[in-house]
């Protein structure tokens, strides 16, 4: 136990000592006061080329931006968001097999499974920092910039959506396992990813893929209800755990 | 008791076969060389002997233990120094030998005091710059200081003197040879007088298997024949002398003789006698060196 403890707390001193760290914090603030500012810009895009579409015959109602708006940016920013994260932190592995540091580490005794908990925990963690981040500084910048609170389900959606970043998280360990660089650990976790968003538009198909668990907007605008998803969840955490538990073999497998 | 036992292991990378039914033991506090040239493979049996590569065929035991590829439990045993070891250089040095304590489960006590010991026998204990700026030669000691920082039973040094200048080599080799009393070692190299200078036991791989193996001392009384080189003017009284006393031609003019097989007085004699006129008569010392140059080129 002190041993998993002690490697876990190398992982951390290994993240708060480099600079990508601090970056990331910066971007994640950044991106969440991002949201309700392009809630705020939008109207008025629409506003200065109101004339020019009236002039065209077009008239479109134009609806003051209210929270919800920030919100739906919140989810629709959210895939890209996901991307930068496991391109910059998805070498949590990679980088140990190119540097050759885990051979003093392994062959101290130190059991593989304990690297792969730890390495796993941190990532995990890692995501729940930064998603936390960016929650928060999107709901503070909300109710700042608007006084408005149509939004429904925040918070549920909110955790729904972490959810379905965990499970994003476990195929980017999954494919560390089996790959040695980081640009197949990317490819191996942003294709499955990519390819549910194409498939979650068939409707039969959407309510049992864990990427329905990341389409937060229908939630927030009281279109479904929390309970309707928890099929997917259910997949969703399955899935996830045997990913997790195909890597111990794996990574028992694998040249270091 | 062999501390470490290897018994026919066989590796191929790709159709390229390292190891041929490799045997090798090491008795248990002896201080064992492992020479081979480069590619010979010395490397790829460290790993091997670590969990690190997969054999193809035969079996590893450390203090008894098996060794099974991809699970750590023999290496509890051995302390481990890579070719070129890699280490977590955000840290510094002290803080991963603390590192290296808790991983192998020691005492805190026993880890800080542990830590002063080894960097202040390796000379790093004042060095305060993270390991990031460390050179080769540095990390190679950092090296030497983990690897033996739990007490392992077994050390095992992949050319533990091969970054280091010539101080620094006699500072090794010193360590090496200090810890035989409570450690086993066996290291890799191709300097022949690092052997000469601390091992007990040595072994010499070539072309996959072990050729020459045994107690350094044994080796040279059996090895150690000193050779004469005689050299005459004329060929026709090479071939006289060949004649006499056997030996073995290398030249038209040059005869070698085994120094105990052939008394290289009664060829003087026989030279006086016969008024034979000599270019040269010359003692070699057998090294080492020559005992290997033999092997790898028979
Ligand atoms: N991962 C690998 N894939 C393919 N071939 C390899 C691999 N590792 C080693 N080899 C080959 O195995 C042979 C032995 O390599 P090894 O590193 O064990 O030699 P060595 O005795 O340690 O040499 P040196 O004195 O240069 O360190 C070499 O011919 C090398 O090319
Ligand atoms: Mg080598």
């Amino acid at each position: 136990m002190r041993a998993l403890i002690s490697f876990t707390k190398k992982e951390f001193k290994s993240q708060i000592r480099s600079a990508k760290f601090n970056i990331l914090i910066g971007l994640f603030i950044f991106f969440g006061i991002l949201n309700p500012l392009f809630a705020k810009l939008i109207p008025f895009l629409f506003e200065t080329l109101e004339d020019a579409m009236a002039q065209a015959g077009m008239n479109m109602p134009i609806t003051p931006a209210s929270d919800l708006d920030s919100w739906a940016q919140f989810y629709g920013n959210f895939s890209l968001y996901m991307i930068i994260f496991i391109i910059m932190q998805g070498n949590i592995f990679t980088k140990e097999y190119g540097n050759n540091t885990l051979v003093l580490v392994l062959t101290k005794g130190l059991d593989r499974w304990k690297v792969l908990c730890s390495k796993a925990f941190m990532l995990c963690a890692l995501w729940t920092f930064y998603y936390l981040i960016y929650f928060l500084a999107t709901y503070a910048a909300t109710e700042y910039f608007f006084n408005t609170s149509i939004a429904q389900n925040v918070v549920v959606s909110a955790v729904y959506l972490w959810i379905g970043g965990l499970w994003i998280c476990a195929l980017a360990i999954f494919f560390s396992t089996l790959a040695k660089s980081i640009g197949t650990v990317i490819a191996g976790t942003l294709i499955p990813y990519i390819l549910m968003s194409i498939f979650s538009v068939i409707p039969s198909i959407d309510k049992y893929l864990p990427t329905s668990l990341m389409s937060g907007a229908n939630l927030i605008y009281g279109i479904t209800s929390p309970s309707d998803y928890l099929i997917a969840l259910g997949i969703t955490v399955v899935t996830a755990a045997a990913l997790i538990t195909a890597s111990v073999p794996m990574f028992n497998k694998k040249q270091i | 008791m062999d501390m470490l036992r290897i018994t026919g292991l066989h590796k191929r990378f790709g159709n390229h076969e390292v190891l041929k039914g490799l045997d090798l033991s090491v008795p248990e506090h002896s201080v064992f060389g492992f020479v081979g040239k480069n590619g010979s493979g010395k490397t790829t049996t460290m790993k091997t002997i670590l969990g690190l590569i997969k054999a193809d065929d035969g079996e590893i035991t450390v203090a008894g233990e098996k060794v099974v590829y991809g699970q750590t439990a023999t290496n509890h045993h051995i302390g481990y120094l890579p070719d070129v070891p890699e280490f977590y250089d955000f840290m510094k040095p002290r803080e991963y030998l603390v590192f290296c304590g808790e991983i192998t489960g020691m005492e805190k006590e026993d880890i800080e005091k542990r830590a002063d010991e080894l960097l202040r026998l390796v000379g790093l204990d004042k060095e305060e710059r993270r390991i990031k700026g460390f050179s080769r030669g540095m990390k190679q000691r950092l090296g030497i200081a983990q690897a033996l920082f739990a007490r392992p039973k077994l050390l095992i040094c992949d050319e533990p003197t091969s970054a280091l200048d010539p101080m620094g080599r006699k500072e090794i080799l010193d360590i090496l040879y200090s810890v035989r009393n409570e450690t086993t070692v066996l290291f890799s190299t191709h300097v022949l007088s690092d052997v000469e200078r601390i091992c007990t036991d040595v072994a010499f791989i070539d072309n996959g298997v072990i050729s020459i193996h045994g107690k350094l001392e044994d080796l040279k009384a059996n090895f150690n024949s000193n050779e004469y080189l005689v050299e005459t003017l004329n060929e026709s009284d090479t071939f006289v002398l060949l004649e006499q006393f056997g030996g073995v031609q290398i030249a038209p003019t040059r005869l070698v003789f085994k120094e105990g097989k052939t008394e290289i007085f009664d060829i003087m004699n026989f030279i006086a006698e016969n008024k034979i006129p000599v270019v040269k008569i010359e003692r070699f010392e057998k090294t080492l060196e020559s005992m290997f140059m033999e092997v790898i080129t028979k």
